[in-house]
Parts: structure tokens; C-alpha cells; sequence
């Protein structure tokens, strides 16, 4: 925690969410030399897409704010070109504290300071309008598409509200999704076997060279371990893979890390994914971590979604090494691809995620889906 | 008027008159179009006439967004040689094309590149692209040893050459199945090429047939390949 707060040099609060919870929170835990009080979002001038001195900024003041839009929608994968598991996210804030080579949200945020949305109750009541009128369907929400889930938890404690609201609804599955070691703050929580923490992991060597500020890979899987001695469900993502020199053996070894530490049963899912970036965030990524990065040396091309991706071949031979190494191990292990084309799909399973009968709890098409969407996205 | 844009500053300084109020508008009358080269140079020489609010209107009469990125690509246009601000003046070059420039701490050190760049005679697009791709390639060592242009060089084998550098792995496997698919008996006059596009490779035949028999032929000799390859599918379908 004291790390987390040094982080932030300084932190705002706008005058709307002074009485939330949150912000007696933050008034408890951080200096109040660090806190301001403000009418307005800091920055006001820094409109657009961020400069990477801007960005570099970004992570280092945290807004806590009253959002009044919605807080829900559909998982990005869900587009023409790209092949995902239907979902939704549940977005409680913009911005990150760690700071991964490749981060989707360099290409995407245009917010000058990291924001975290004071009114969970509003987001829960706009979840609640949603889950009882499907509260027999079994739809998966997750929280860290613009945040890490739980890396800023320890301040907000969102998870405890989202677990016990789950409880309502078993059939829902809440997924926090983290590259963080945060997780004694709900472990206490009453839950029904619903919510899974699933854990974004790399080979050590990876993590140490481009996801700086995240927990190590010995520390994600000893909160994975306290995770499921609680009875939570654990997912592992292994994503993005990244190409470098010596990737066989040490996504080889991370393989065997897991299946040494872990069973399938522990873990129903692992889910690969390759590189891909927006080809204009090459532009800050290079500026911001240099051509030392096996991010910004990659070799990408352009796929057909319009992002840059390794050659097709590369990714089908890594997916295919990485997968055999578990079914070597034990052919219990679920090894599914997220976000990748329908290319690689076909040319590595020989089928349509889609079409497939045992992917069907997690790719079918969502019943009722044109509701959920008129319902749930502003108009605006 | 306005006599920014010769590069020469003792004939621009003094001859500047200020319309601060409508500064944007009479510009934009006086001149309808300024390149990035032009507007980095009139805020060089004339900065001291423009507000941070001026500037942003002015750049928004040329339908550009101020932003810090803009800011920076031209701050740094100006320190450029002059060859290479011609070439962006000339090409039109947008400021996103310049971002590889964001990230050169040392802009001298890079001089000679820029110079090669603004006199070759590559498309603008593959300027840029061999912009990007060299400055990527400076940074990781900054050394231009490898990355200038050779004398007896032309600018196509120029751009292939730091292509190749910069993406030895798809240049490999490219080249390898290149060398597969002509090792490979195809019946004459059908052209097979092994070629890249985007994130995947493959194989590419066209054919030229003067009958329906010479059609038949053609196929007929393509289908021998196919069975080959499926017998032996490392002839052409592994990169192996």
C-alpha cells in the first residue's frame, strides 16, 4: 500500500465525490499535502489523444470524480475481424498505475490524470437494472479493460461491493483481471463461486523487461494460490505473448510453472494472445520506452482488424508450441486463443470458435443482445 | 508582409506586421495554404506575434490541432536540414509522418539520414516508411554506420536494404519461401509468386491462356504441383 501511494504525487478530488466512500478513504490514507480539491478535471486545456510527457503524467495524479455516463459495455474483441468471448465491462475508471511496454490504453485514453469513479453505487445500479431483466442468462462482466482491477483496490476496495453484488446473481460471473498481487482486501468476502480472478502473466524475463510495476510472476501466482484456497476461481492469461530470442524456452518454463504449481482444475481457462497494437501507438511507445523494448523492435505487420500483429505463421507457431506444451503435461488443460483473427483460428484448431460446440458457453451469441445494447450504451 | 518562409532571418526580422486580432484569417487570406515546413519556420521567426491562443487558432485555420505532439514536430522541424524541410515542405508531409522525429534526442547526429531521405527519389510513402524505419534502427544503437546511403546505391535498394534490417526475420522467411515457390515446376506462362500481405504471406499464381486447351493444360500442370506438394508439403507450405 505505502508503494501504491507514493506512486501518485498528487492526488485531486472533485468537489462531487468529496462525501463518497472513496474519498474518506483517501482522506484517510494519503498525506493531505498530496490532495486537492476540485471543481474541475485538472488539465482542462490537454484535450485529444496524450503526448507522452502527458501520458508519463498521467500515471502519476489520480482524480477521483463523480461520472455520470454509463458504465457498461461490450468487450472490444466483440467487432467484425475479431474473434472474443461474449462479455461485458464494467468500467470503474481510466488509466493504470503500472506501466506494460504495450499497453492498449496508450492508443486509446485521452485523459490527462488517472481517474477513478467515485459513485460504484451508481454503477451497480446501472448493472442491477441489466441483471434483473437476465438475471437466468450467464453473462461474464469484467472491470479491467481501462483499469486494473484490483491494482488500485487496496485505496477504493471496489471488489468487496462487486462480489457481494454478485452474490445476487449466480449465474453472472464477475472477473477481476489483474497483473497485480492485491487481493488480501476481499478475500474475507462471502461469495457464491461466481467472481474469478484472472491474472494477465508472462515469463519472468518478459515481465521484468516490459511490464514494469506489476507484481512479479512468483507474486501473481502466490495471491492466485491464496485466491483459491478461498474458493475463488482463477483464470490465467497468457497475454500478449511476445516474441523475442529465446521464447520457446521461456514460455516452455512458464508452462511448466503452472502445471507444476497449479492443476486444470484449479485453473478451467488459460487463454493466449499475441502482440497487437494500434498502429499509431507505435509513435508513443517508441518515445516512451525507447527501442530496447521487444515491444518496439517487434516485427509487425498490419492484420486485417487494422492493428499491427506479428506474421500469421509466428503466431500459429508459438499458439501451437505453447499449447502443446500443456496437452503434453496433461490433455485436461483448456487452452483457448483471445482476441486473434478467425486466420489463426482456423489454420490452428481447424474451426470457428463459433461453430464449435464445447466453446459454446463462451462464445455464443448473446440472447437478447439488442436490448443489452440499447440498454446499455449512451446514445450519445 | 509576412516574409517568414525564406529561411533567412535578418530579411524576416522587422518586416512583420501584427493583425493580432484576426492574425489566423489574414493569413489564411494571404497565404491559403502553408505546409508544416512554413508554419514551423513563421513560428520560429515570428513566435514572439503569436499567443499560445493565436497559435492554436492559426494552426486550426490550417485545419490542424494543437496538441503537444504538433507542438514538438515543429519545434523540430526548423532544426533540420534545410534539404530535408524542402522535402517536407514539398511532399506535404503531415506532422504524424514526422513522429519518429519525437523520439531523436540528438537531431544533428541524424543530419546525413535526413539529407539522403530528402534527395532520393523514393515515393513519399516510402520516405516516410523509410524514415520511420531508420530512425528505429539509429535508436537501437545510434550508429548510422549501416543505415546511410551507399554511393553506388539506388534509393530502391536503399529502402529494401533497411527494410531488411529492420525486419530480418520476415525477410528471411519471405525470402525462403520466394526461393521454395520458384524451385517449384510450374507449367510456362503462369507466373507464381510467393508474396506478403499485411500479416500473412502466401502463394500468388496468374496465369495467361490462349485456349481452352491451353487452359486445361495450365491447370492440369499446376494440380501436378498441388499432389507434389501434398505428398511433400515441406517443398513449399513450412518455413522449416
Amino acid at each position: 500500500m505505502d508503494q501504491l501511494l507514493k506512486s501518485f504525487t498528487k492526488v485531486y478530488i472533485s468537489k462531487d465525490a468529496v462525501t463518497s466512500d472513496a474519498a474518506r478513504r483517501f482522506f484517510d490514507l494519503i498525506p493531505h499535502e498530496k490532495i486537492a480539491i476540485v471543481s474541475e478535471r485538472p488539465y482542462p486545456e490537454v484535450q485529444g489523444s496524450l503526448s507522452a510527457s502527458e501520458y508519463d503524467r498521467s500515471k502519476r495524479e489520480l482524480f477521483l470524480t463523480h461520472y455520470q455516463g454509463q458504465f457498461f459495455k461490450k468487450c472490444p474483441g466483440f467487432k467484425p475481424g475479431l474473434v472474443c468471448c461474449n462479455y461485458f465491462v464494467l468500467n470503474l475508471g481510466l488509466q493504470c498505475n503500472m506501466n506494460c511496454s504495450y499497453c492498449y490504453l496508450q492508443s486509446y485514453l485521452n485523459t490527462p490524470v488517472t481517474t477513478i469513479y467515485s459513485n460504484i453505487n451508481d454503477a451497480l445500479s446501472q448493472l442491477e437494472l441489466i441483471a434483473q431483466k437476465f438475471s437466468a442468462e450467464s453473462y461474464r462482466v469484467g472491470t479491467g479493460e481501462t483499469v486494473d482491477s484490483l491494482s488500485l483496490d487496496e485505496l477504493t476496495l471496489y471488489s468487496r461491493h462487486l462480489i457481494s453484488f454478485f452474490n445476487r446473481y449466480p449465474k453472472w460471473e464477475l472477473e477481476l483481471k489483474t497483473k497485480s498481487k492485491s487481493v488480501d482486501q476481499f478475500l474475507d468476502v462471502d461469495h457464491v463461486g461466481n467472481t474469478v480472478i484472472s491474472w494477465s502473466i508472462n515469463p519472468e524475463h518478459i515481465i521484468s523487461r516490459e511490464e514494469h510495476g506489476t507484481a512479479s510472476l512468483s507474486e501473481r501466482f502466490s495471491a492466485a494460490q491464496k485466491c483459491l484456497n478461498k474458493n475463488f476461481k482463477v483464470n490465467f492469461h497468457i497475454d500478449p505473448l511476445i516474441w523475442h530470442p529465446e521464447w520457446q524456452d521461456n514460455y516452455f518454463e512458464l508452462v511448466d510453472q503452472i502445471t507444476r504449481r497449479f492443476s486444470p482444475q484449479d485453473i478451467p481457462h488459460i487463454s493466449l494472445g499475441a502482440l497487437r497494437f494500434q498502429p499509431e501507438q507505435r509513435h508513443i511507445m517508441r518515445e516512451r520506452f525507447g527501442m530496447k523494448s521487444y515491444v518496439t523492435r517487434a516485427e509487425v505487420h498490419l492484420s486485417s482488424d487494422g492493428k499491427l500483429r506479428y506474421d500469421l505463421r509466428l503466431r500459429n507457431e508459438m499458439f501451437t508450441a505453447i499449447i502443446n506444451r500443456f496437452k503434453s503435461q496433461n490433455s485436461a488443460w483448456n487452452v483457448i486463443m483471445c482476441m486473434e483473427t478467425p486466420e489463426t483460428w482456423l489454420a490452428h484448431q481447424g474451426i470457428n470458435p463459433r461453430s464449435n460446440e464445447s466453446m459454446n458457453p463462451l462464445f455464443r451469441p448473446l440472447k437478447g443482445e439488442q436490448k443489452v445494447s440499447h440498454h446499455t450504451h449512451n446514445p450519445s | 508582409m509576412l516574409c517568414a518562409f525564406d529561411r533567412q532571418e535578418q530579411q524576416a526580422e522587422g518586416q512583420v506586421v501584427t493583425f493580432e486580432d484576426d492574425l489566423p484569417e489574414l493569413l489564411k487570406s494571404i497565404y491559403p495554404e502553408l505546409s508544416l515546413t512554413e508554419l514551423a519556420l513563421l513560428f520560429k521567426k515570428a513566435g514572439d506575434l503569436f499567443s499560445e491562443v493565436t497559435k492554436t487558432d492559426v494552426l486550426k485555420t490550417y485545419g490542424l490541432k494543437a496538441n503537444q505532439d504538433l507542438n514538438s514536430v515543429l519545434e523540430i522541424l526548423p532544426r533540420t536540414p534545410n534539404e530535408f524541410q524542402d522535402f517536407v515542405h514539398h511532399k506535404k508531409l503531415a506532422a504524424r509522418e514526422l513522429s519518429p522525429l519525437r523520439a531523436v534526442f540528438n537531431l544533428a547526429e541524424i543530419k546525413d539520414l535526413l539529407i539522403s531521405i530528402a534527395l532520393s527519389t523514393l515515393s513519399k510513402s516510402q520516405a516516410v516508411s523509410l524514415l520511420e524505419m531508420a530512425i528505429e534502427l539509429y535508436l537501437v544503437d545510434r550508429s548510422l554506420t549501416k543505415l546511410l546511403k551507399n554511393d553506388n546505391e539506388s534509393s530502391h535498394t536503399w529502402l529494401a536494404r533497411i527494410s531488411a534490417l529492420r525486419m530480418p526475420l520476415t525477410k528471411k522467411s519471405d525470402q525462403d519461401f520466394a526461393l521454395k515457390t520458384s524451385a517449384l515446376n510450374w507449367p510456362s506462362h503462369v507466373k507464381a509468386e510467393w508474396i506478403r500481405s499485411g500479416d500473412q504471406s502466401g502463394l500468388q499464381i496468374s496465369l495467361f491462356a490462349t485456349s481452352q486447351a491451353d487452359f486445361k493444360k495450365k491447370l492440369l500442370g499446376i494440380n501436378k504441383i498441388n499432389d507434389e506438394l501434398t505428398m511433400t508439403p515441406e517443398k513449399l507450405w513450412t518455413n522449416s
